[in-house]
């Protein structure tokens, strides 16, 4: 175990492997499972998924080497880390980051709460062949109807990631993804051996990899992709930031970014093929078409479920393996989420274990709106998923604070494979590419005929986003000082300002 | 399965996991390289003791 430059002792993953397991879990999400598969669909296929590739290449790996650099060497939070890289006057910039990521943390528990409880119905045996799709539409609406459930399971998730974050890196969540994110990816390459034997699965797979030439002409296929892709890699989040923050100090951040990203790129695939292949091996090709236009829940929960009673072992064996899945991904990420906060909070002089009960009960509280209403749900995923963008783009700042080439160089120090100048270049076209999805984002709100652009109370409106972003940041400005003074020394911290440096465990 | 969707599969999904094994197996080889040599990917390189940036 090394030693942090305040003298504080800090943790550090025991190997690669852990990090890269981790990170890896970080990643693949529900989205992942559920909105992947929709969304190769209906951006025609091969075309949209050379489309991620590329979106990869260009924006994930390359903010991702950032973040790293960002966490690795202030050994700090991201409060911790903009303050070191920035300057003082941008802790606040951090605390943003931190609070996107807390905004997703509340309702992200809630689709987790629901991964859970169709985990156990499957697990007790409910989806056979009598409950046809009607069936599983009148579950859903019931279960999603019923607070006491949503607020139960969504307590559950919330809780049992809490069980693991307040053990800290080695006794909680390395040894806990160690385990779990491996068996996610074992689960997966079951799941997608089976559904590619299915009868009839070649069409799925025609649906899934054959491209669409004229596709890559579409806007809003690229749109799509980009915007697939920053959600499912969580570049840009803070959360790789903060699991390198544990990284050995020799750590080859290049090829891990690399491993990472082509890892989360294959738990999507493996996804993809289970989920469609299933559908169309299953059902008609027409029932299939109705599913993936059904909405991430309403594939998962509402016709995929109703598929698992006419497979051979659906009802007992594919059935709770597909909603394990849902909860390894699911909890799996949001573990790295409130890591990220708790982080925060124990540079600024808080007990990991004061700070995770805090987050735990803030997170419940924070979540109960969007378990009891989905449309809540809807407004806090547009409004912080959008937000995630902000804190990606604040990410690249920082570097760009720092210094690209002097970033470079430090990431060669450690890192194995060479970082070349293309790292450079892709980090100053970052700002264009982000410029152009977040502008789309805007377009597409502005013109939907749903919404009232200036109505801040409406669901996806750009009043409620700007809102609550001005919010946040207005909130976090004000706390600016505080952060700056108060967050622990690290290794790149000028002067030794902290008036509470962090306790022991970190 | 028509040979336009098996070509594809093998591009698309056969590459990905080609791109995963390569990527893990250099990796593998770089940490079995450290455990063999004995050097520790915790001791301080020279980028940790870089200088903290001007305010």
């Amino acid at each position: 175990m090394g030693q942090q430059a305040s003298g504080v002792k800090r943790e550090v993953f025991s190997s690669r492997f852990a990090f890269v397991v981790a990170a890896i879990g970080m990643a693949v999400g529900t989205g992942n499972i559920w909105r992947f598969p929709r969304d190769v669909g209906l951006g025609g296929g091969g075309t949209f998924i050379i489309a991620v590739v590329l979106a990869n290449l260009v924006w994930a790996i390359p903010l991702l080497m950032a973040e790293s650099l960002l966490g690795s060497r202030s050994r700090l939070g991201t409060i911790g880390a903009f303050r070191d890289f920035m300057g003082r006057k941008f802790a606040w910039m951090g605390g943003f980051m931190a609070l996107v990521t807390a905004g997703i943390l509340f309702y992200y528990a809630v689709v987790c709460g629901w991964a859970l409880r169709y985990f156990v119905y499957a697990v007790s045996g409910k989806f056979t062949a009598d409950l046809d799709q009607s069936g599983t539409q009148r579950l859903w609406d019931g279960f999603i109807d019923s607070p006491v459930q949503t607020v139960l399971f969504h307590a559950i998730a919330i809780g049992l990631v809490g069980v693991v974050v307040v053990r800290g890196l080695k006794g909680g969540f390395e040894k806990v993804l160690n385990l779990t994110v491996p068996l996610l990816f074992v689960v997966l390459v079951l799941l997608a051996v089976r559904a590619m034997t299915l009868p009839g699965a070649g069409e799925g797979l025609r649906y899934l990899f054959v491209p669409e030439w004229s596709g890559f002409l579409d806007g809003t296929m690229w749109f799509g992709a980009f915007v697939q892709m920053a959600f499912s890699t969580g570049a840009g989040w803070g959360l790789y930031l903060t699991y390198s923050v544990y990284s050995r100090k020799k750590e080859d951040f290049t090829l891990n970014s690399l491993i990472v990203v082509s890892g989360n790129h294959l738990a999507s695939l493996l996804a993809g093929i289970a989920v469609i292949c299933t559908v169309f091996a299953v059902q008609s090709t027409a029932y299939a078409e109705e599913a993936v236009s059904a909405g991430d829940q309403g594939l998962m929960f509402v016709y995929l479920s109703a598929l698992f009673g006419q497979m051979p072992g659906g009802t007992w064996f594919f059935g709770p393996l597909f909603f394990l899945v849902l909860v390894l991904a699911g909890l799996s990420s949001l573990i790295a989420m409130m890591e990220l906060v708790v982080r925060n909070l124990v540079d600024l002089g808080i007990q990991r274990r004061t700070a995770t009960i805090a987050i735990v009960l803030v997170a419940f509280v924070g979540g109960v709106p969007s378990a009891l209403n989905v449309d809540v749900l809807a407004n806090q995923d547009g409004v912080w998923g959008i937000g995630l963008l902000l804190s990606g783009f604040l990410a690249a700042i920082a570097v760009f604070r720092y210094g690209l080439e002097r970033a470079r160089r430090e990431l060669n120090a450690t890192s194995d494979l060479h970082v070349g100048a293309w790292w450079k270049r892709l980090m100053v076209v970052f700002p264009v590419i982000f410029l152009g999805v977040f502008s789309w984002f805007m377009y597409l709100s502005a013109s939907d005929p749903s919404q009232t652009w200036y109505d801040p109370f409406q669901t996806f409106s750009i009043a409620t986003m700007v809102l609550q972003w001005g919010i946040a940041i207005i909130a976090m400005l004000l706390l600016n000082k505080y952060f700056s003074t108060r967050t622990a020394s690290g290794p790149l911290t000028r002067t030794a300002p902290s008036q509470h440096a962090a306790p022991e465990e970190v | 399965m028509d040979a336009e969707t098996l070509i594809w599969t093998l591009i698309l999904f056969g590459g990905t996991i080609a791109v995963v094994v390569w990527l893990v197996s250099i990796a593998w080889r770089r940490e079995a390289a450290h455990l063999h040599d004995g050097s520790d990917p915790d001791a301080v390189s020279p980028a940790d003791q870089a200088t903290p940036p001007t305010d």
